[in-house]
């Protein structure tokens, strides 16, 4: 299922190299760009999902695993989900959307989410609890 | 094998896939620069990866560090008792005080009723500095030493005690022995409470003069005022006799 081009690119992956990495954008990202573009229309947020992707892709290499899909269906997982997400948040109204984007896409803690929207952490924290339901239910919506 | 006849439906299905092809033309291409930017921003993730195990090695020493010497705070500190800083923090001490032993009094017991009766109001009527000079053993406690909460000093001590200078300090807690603590046996001890405005030179009142203190001093300046004038004259006299002379 994995050639040994791939081994050595995975095994490169792992050591955290950046020649490995180099290589992995280059081999799959146009692939992942088209895939990204085709469910999210706008390039700007192409671009960022694109972004996202392979950097999710370098910091849970040590996830993958060779016996269940290749290196490529594992990317391409990876592209659909956040795609997904990012086609998910649309649908969500400013505040939640804004929510979600603070705490997932700029790694704000829920103290300073609290801070920037001038309201109790609790209520950010059960705020976010609810986003992540309605956000579930929006992508299998989407899916069907 | 259910694979393979889906595989030539797609094969022969050439318009389907020139479909694809154009709707994969239509999409936007790829931006030349997206893949220097993700390798940028992968340093920069890197980077602050970095950064953060560099804080969180850092950080567990220091917390080790303060654990170590909160521990040795703990352990060496001495107890509570030992303490030194009652009176220069200007908090109530208490100070055991030893009842002055009575042994002259003993055989005055054995004397019958009469006399007695006849030296007890003599003994009440003692004024408090003749009391002081009787009651040499009373431990007075100094404001400096750094031991007041001793019960038992030692016999030189006593003696530093028995030609104890500040009187005034000895007078109350004396006259405080005197009216706040009922009679105790004789060796046992009474518990005084001193603070610092029991010494005479931290009292407040003592840093202002006393009326009678301005009326000596307006006393002797009056003086000094007159002596002064009648050296001026004799001065000027002097140099009167001095010219007639010439």
């Amino acid at each position: 299922m994995v050639t040994d081009i791939e081994t050595n690119l995975i095994e490169g992956l792992r050591e955290h190299s950046p020649k490995a990495q180099q290589m992995m954008v280059e081999r799959y990202g146009r692939h992942v760009f088209s895939q990204v573009v085709r469910l999210l229309p706008s390039v700007e947020d192409a671009e960022e999902v694109y972004q996202d992707v392979f950097l999710k892709v370098f910091l849970n290499i040590n996830r993958y695993d060779e016996e269940k899909a290749s290196l490529k269906s594992w990317v391409s997982r990876i592209a659909y989900n956040e795609s997904m997400i990012r086609a998910a948040l649309k649908h969500l109204p400013p505040e939640e959307r804004s929510l979600i984007t603070m705490f997932y896409y700029e790694e704000m803690s829920v103290k300073d989410i609290a801070y920037v929207t001038d309201s109790p952490p609790n209520t950010i924290a059960s705020k976010l609890f609810r986003t992540r339901k309605k956000l579930c239910k929006i992508i299998q919506m989407i899916q069907s | 094998m259910k694979e393979d006849p889906i595989e030539t439906l797609r094969q022969q299905d050439t318009n389907l896939r020139d479909a694809i092809k154009l709707e994969e033309e239509a999409l936007p291409p790829m931006p030349a620069d997206l893949n220097a930017r993700l390798m940028q921003r992968v340093e920069e993730e890197r980077a602050k990866e970095v950064a953060k195990r560099r804080r969180v090695r850092m950080f567990w020493p220091l917390v080790a560090a303060a654990c170590v010497a909160a521990l040795i705070a703990v352990f060496l500190t001495p107890p509570k008792g030992t303490l030194e800083d009652g009176m220069s923090a200007g908090k109530p001490v208490a100070v055991k005080v030893d009842k002055p032993k009575r042994e002259k009094e003993v055989p005055q017991v054995e004397v019958p009723q009469k006399a007695t009766q006849t030296e007890a109001p003599q003994r009440i009527s003692i004024p408090s500095e003749e009391k002081v000079a009787e009651q040499p053993k009373m431990k007075r406690p100094a404001a400096t030493t750094s031991r007041p909460l001793l019960a038992q000093k030692p016999v030189a001590e006593k003696a530093v005690a028995e030609n104890a200078v500040a009187e005034e300090a000895v007078a109350v807690v004396e006259s405080s022995t005197e009216q706040s603590i009922p009679e105790t046996p004789r060796g046992e001890m009474a518990t005084v409470t001193l603070t610092e405005r029991d010494i005479p030179i931290t009292r407040p009142e003592n840093y202002q003069y006393t009326p009678e203190e301005i009326a000596l001093m307006k006393k002797q300046a009056n003086e000094a005022y007159l002596k002064w004038v009648e050296l001026e004259l004799e001065i000027s006299k002097y140099t009167l006799e001095k010219m007639a002379q010439k």
